[in-house]
């Protein structure tokens, strides 16, 4: 079997055997949704795509990753997410914000259709289920993704009850969950 | 103990726990109901996941794709820090075991190769091994080269092994004669072959790379048999040149590589065979990158910055 029709199992093993084939083949897959997190928080291509090197030179490391704990993509989103907030927030200085981040781990949750689905696929079930949210949902949600604000930040911005906004936030990410049902249980 | 009730809004409390919303109290409470119910960890984790995959509901367009050469570029750094963990793993192994020196200095007693060292150079685990597939390349002629690459890798592999093998036998020839002088020479073999398994290593990995394109050399006569292939592989910015055949030159002179650029003869680089008239070189590619044509020229040593001997080979662009 080619490494591209690989189970991603198979090829963590071919990776940690040290074949960089097997890297290659999931930067293939993998390597644009992380650099295209990275773009959206960073805002700056040169940074996104070093932080992108950085997240697949943390990962063929491997000792952050088990691969019967989890998949790949949410691993590596994760860990991406994580770590462009804590290079925005080196920028701001706001020491604070770093660890609230940081307290976000990597899932480990195994599922076998992220392992029998593309991404592109697994891409197209999440836009439709985040278009379900209501609109005031998805904007907290997307505030406190992508730009690692916090609750109280938010109230600020939107100028509406700290109430208010951690509700739509929990509300929106337990509806997300459901519609998501089949990718996440 | 009496168990921890569990409050009717704890999936929302969870939900605020992976959202990072939660006043230290809530946090303190919600540590307390994963100990009582192990089971609202698989929750968590489910949050986690979603929001995980938040991100892959972002748009997708041109201008959020990473620059063509990013993949290459992880692929090199990975494969440097691959050589660098190899290179202290076997300077601590040296340093930890000494295996070398036992031989000299426990003669008496029975030695045995590391064997992660044998296998991690053995051709059926070896991290580069030949049957890895060869995506990405360009074209059937290329597959071929890689095939007699991946032939010449497996080689070296076998030769590795003979060599730690001949190594090995050596001990016992060691206690029978003192021949101090033949490990020695077996070693500078050792350290050779590796030296010989690494530039061919390299090699593969560019050769694997997307948008690479062959250039096809032959010998200029027709009674000459030299041949060959030069790789131009952009992404990395390098060429590998393959040649064989070649005749042995005196000592004073070099084959030197040139690409027509613009109708000007640009110098690529330098080069001897082997004692098996074979070449296998990688080459910065700076200014010639994009030529359709090179020829090879047997040059002074200290050559000029335009040919002056004789022209024994020229190529074309096949791919």
């Amino acid at each position: 079997m080619s490494l591209s029709n690989q189970s991603e199992a198979e090829l963590i093993q071919a990776m940690q055997s040290g074949d960089l084939s097997a890297l290659g083949v999931l930067y293939d897959r993998y390597g644009e949704a992380v650099y295209r997190l990275a773009l959206r928080i960073l805002g700056n291509a040169t940074e996104a795509e070093d932080l992108t090197q950085e997240i697949f030179l943390v990962f063929i490391r491997g000792d952050k990753y088990d691969y019967k704990r989890g998949s790949i993509i949410v691993f590596l989103l994760t860990m991406t997410r994580s770590r462009a907030i804590n290079r925005l927030h080196q920028k701001r200085s706001q020491e604070q914000l770093l660890q609230r981040c940081q307290r976000i781990t990597p899932t480990h949750t195994q599922n076998n259709l992220m392992d029998k689905i593309s991404l592109g696929e697994i891409a197209g079930i999440v836009r439709e289920a985040l278009e379900e949210l209501p609109t005031n949902q998805q904007e907290v949600l997307k505030m406190a993704y992508y730009d690692g604000l916090s609750q109280s930040e938010i109230t600020k911005k939107l100028n509406i009850p700290l109430g208010t906004v951690k509700t739509r936030s929990r509300q929106g990410l337990l509806k997300l969950r459901k519609l998501l049902k089949d990718l996440v249980d | 103990m009496e168990r921890v009730e569990l409050p009717q809004d704890w999936e929302t409390l969870l939900a605020g726990y992976v959202l990072g919303d939660l006043t230290p109290y809530e946090v303190t409470k919600v540590k307390e109901y994963l100990v009582n119910y192990p089971e609202l960890t698989t929750q968590v984790n489910k949050l986690q996941t979603t929001l995980g995959l938040f991100s892959l509901s972002l748009p997708k367009n041109s201008s959020s794709q990473p620059s063509r050469n990013l993949r290459s570029r992880i692929l090199q750094a990975a494969e440097a820090e691959l050589r660098q963990e190899d290179k202290q793993l076997r300077e601590d192994r040296e340093h930890t075991t000494g295996y070398e020196e036992n031989l000299t200095e426990n003669m008496g007693q029975e030695t045995s190769y590391p064997e992660q060292e044998i296998q991690s150079f053995s051709p059926s685990s070896h991290p580069w091994k030949s049957k890895q597939i060869w995506f990405g390349l360009v074209g059937t002629v290329a597959a071929g080269l890689i095939g007699v690459l991946g032939f010449n890798n497996y080689r070296l592999n076998r030769e590795l092994l003979l060599t730690k093998s001949h190594l090995s036998r050596s001990q016992q020839e060691l206690e029978l004669s003192g021949q101090k002088l033949k490990l020695s020479q077996l070693k500078q073999e050792l350290a050779a072959t590796r030296q010989d398994l690494f530039r061919y290593e390299q090699a593969l990995t560019l050769l694997k790379e997307p948008n690479n394109r062959l250039l096809t050399l032959k010998g200029i006569t027709s009674t000459s048999d030299y041949s060959g292939s030069l790789i131009i592989a952009p992404n990395s910015q390098t060429a590998v040149l393959t040649l064989q055949n070649l005749s042995t030159l005196p000592t004073e002179k070099v084959y030197r590589l040139w690409a027509f650029v613009d109708g000007k003869k640009v110098k690529c680089a330098k080069f001897t065979p082997d004692s098996e008239g074979k070449v296998m070189e990688q080459i910065p590619l700076k200014d010639w990158g994009s030529t359709t044509e090179v020829f090879v020229t047997i040059e002074p040593k200290e050559g000029f910055n335009m040919p002056s001997g004789e022209e024994v080979m020229r190529g074309t662009r096949a791919i």
